[in-house]
């Protein structure tokens, strides 16, 4: 059973009461609020989602809920609760869907530390692992989306999971947030993409999410084997680049972005070694979504649907 | 006896170490900290695992371990200990006896 089978009246009562289990990959996680503003986007952005048995404990449980009107009175305001507690400043209810995601995202970046964390997006293909990894507006889930929309699988658009001791990348395939000219871009280049609406003035300016393909949603429990290791960096008019970088120098830039490397200790870095040890590893910098591509063309195979169809015919 | 220190790792020290291309990553258990260190950077601080070394020791014995120029590890050498020394990895020996003896994993 899927979100998309519940009927719109029950999604909204469920959420508004104990919320509604989703399992996504690895974790459960339990969605509530009682905001008839997020019903929609949460049907639409979640559709495919399997939903978990109500008795079972969540990995988190995470809500947005309307302030009271006399706690702010000058616009209405909204706050984050997770594990039934308040998160965070309150914001404008306007700002709730960036928030409801960004509240997910932190949940999943602080609660499941039985797992080495990478702050990545993560896509697969042939049962390999592209990790992408960089600050901030680097174009990680730009490029992402658009390898997505050449048939890539979505595994993950913020982070990369491995279990300690395993060598193989956990998928969590949540909505792959855009922002700004992202969004416009993605819109042209995958037209079938269904993107949920977009938000204006946040920190981050336009905020959209891309609902992952149901495909990617149905084979979260498929683990893949990490294969690149790319580091993209978007310089507006630059030159495309592709550098290789060594696994020493990856090792180190992946630690620094991981989530958790310190606190897993040694486990975390034998894990994150395991990581590299297999992985081409590349520094690539670009002006533009098709020279990104271009970059990753130069080492790995960007439409691997096509080419399989092609050998189907 | 010379004026140079004889220099040795930080007490306790544990390191866990991996290798791709002759370049070292290692683990620095004690401080949680993940360093990158070139061939001669490896060759050092497993040499001063072993035991305290001053630094034209170390110069000499690495570069007849790595088959280099001695005039070049011994620059190479005295730019490593202070890196080492600064982020903690090794300090000064002492007069004092060492009560736990450093190791690698």
């Amino acid at each position: 059973m899927t979100v998309k089978t519940l009927p719109r009246q029950d999604l909204a009562e469920r959420l508004r009461g104990p919320g509604i289990p989703l399992r996504c990959g690895a974790l459960l996680m339990r969605l509530g609020t009682s905001l008839p503003e997020l019903v929609d986007p949460i049907a639409l952005l979640y559709a495919d989602y399997p939903l978990g048995d109500d008795n079972d404990v969540p990995d988190f449980d995470a809500r947005v809920e309307p302030v009271p009107r006399w706690r702010s009175p000058l616009h209405p305001s909204a706050s984050t609760v997770v594990d039934g507690r308040a998160v965070f400043d309150s914001f404008r209810r306007s700002q709730a869907l960036p928030m409801f995601e960004w509240v997910m995202n932190w949940c999943v970046f602080t609660r499941p530390n039985q797992y080495l964390l990478l702050h990545s997006a993560v896509v697969e293909t042939g049962g390999l692992g592209l990790v992408l990894s960089g600050d901030p507006g680097a174009g990680k889930s730009t490029l992402a989306a658009a390898l997505v929309s050449r048939g890539w699988r979505l595994f993950s658009d913020e982070v990369g999971m491995i279990r300690p001791g395993s060598r193989q990348l956990l998928a969590l395939p949540r909505p792959i947030g855009l922002k700004n000219d992202s969004i416009d871009l993605i819109r042209s280049d995958w037209p079938l993409a269904t993107i949920g609406p977009s938000t204006p003035g946040t920190r981050k300016g336009i905020v959209a999410h891309v609902r992952p393909p149901a495909d990617s949603v149905a084979r979260a429990d498929q683990p893949a084997t990490p294969r690149w290791i790319v580091f993209p960096r978007f310089e507006a008019g630059a030159t495309p680049e592709v550098r290789r970088v060594s696994r020493a120098e990856a090792l180190l830039r992946l630690g620094e972005q991981a989530f958790n490397y310190s606190m897993l200790g040694d486990a975390g870095f034998r894990t994150l070694c395991d990581v590299v040890d297999g992985c081409d590893c590349y520094q690539i910098r670009f002006g533009s979504l098709s020279d990104a591509l271009a970059c990753v063309r130069s080492f790995a195979e960007v439409e691997p649907a096509l080419s399989a169809a092609n050998v189907l015919s | 006896m010379g004026s140079s220190p004889n220099w040795r790792l930080t007490p306790g020290s544990i390191f866990h170490w991996r290798e791709w291309d002759h370049e070292f990553v290692v683990y620095h258990e004690n401080s949680g900290d993940t360093h990158r260190l070139n061939a001669i950077g490896a060759a050092a601080l497993r040499r001063l695992t072993a035991g305290p070394a001053q630094s034209e020791d170390l110069a000499r014995e690495i570069a007849d371990e790595l088959s280099r120029p001695p005039l070049d590890v011994a620059q190479a050498i005295d730019e490593l200990i202070a890196r080492l020394h600064d982020i903690g990895l090794i300090e000064p020996a002492g007069d004092s006896q060492d009560p736990a003896s450093p190791g690698s994993r």
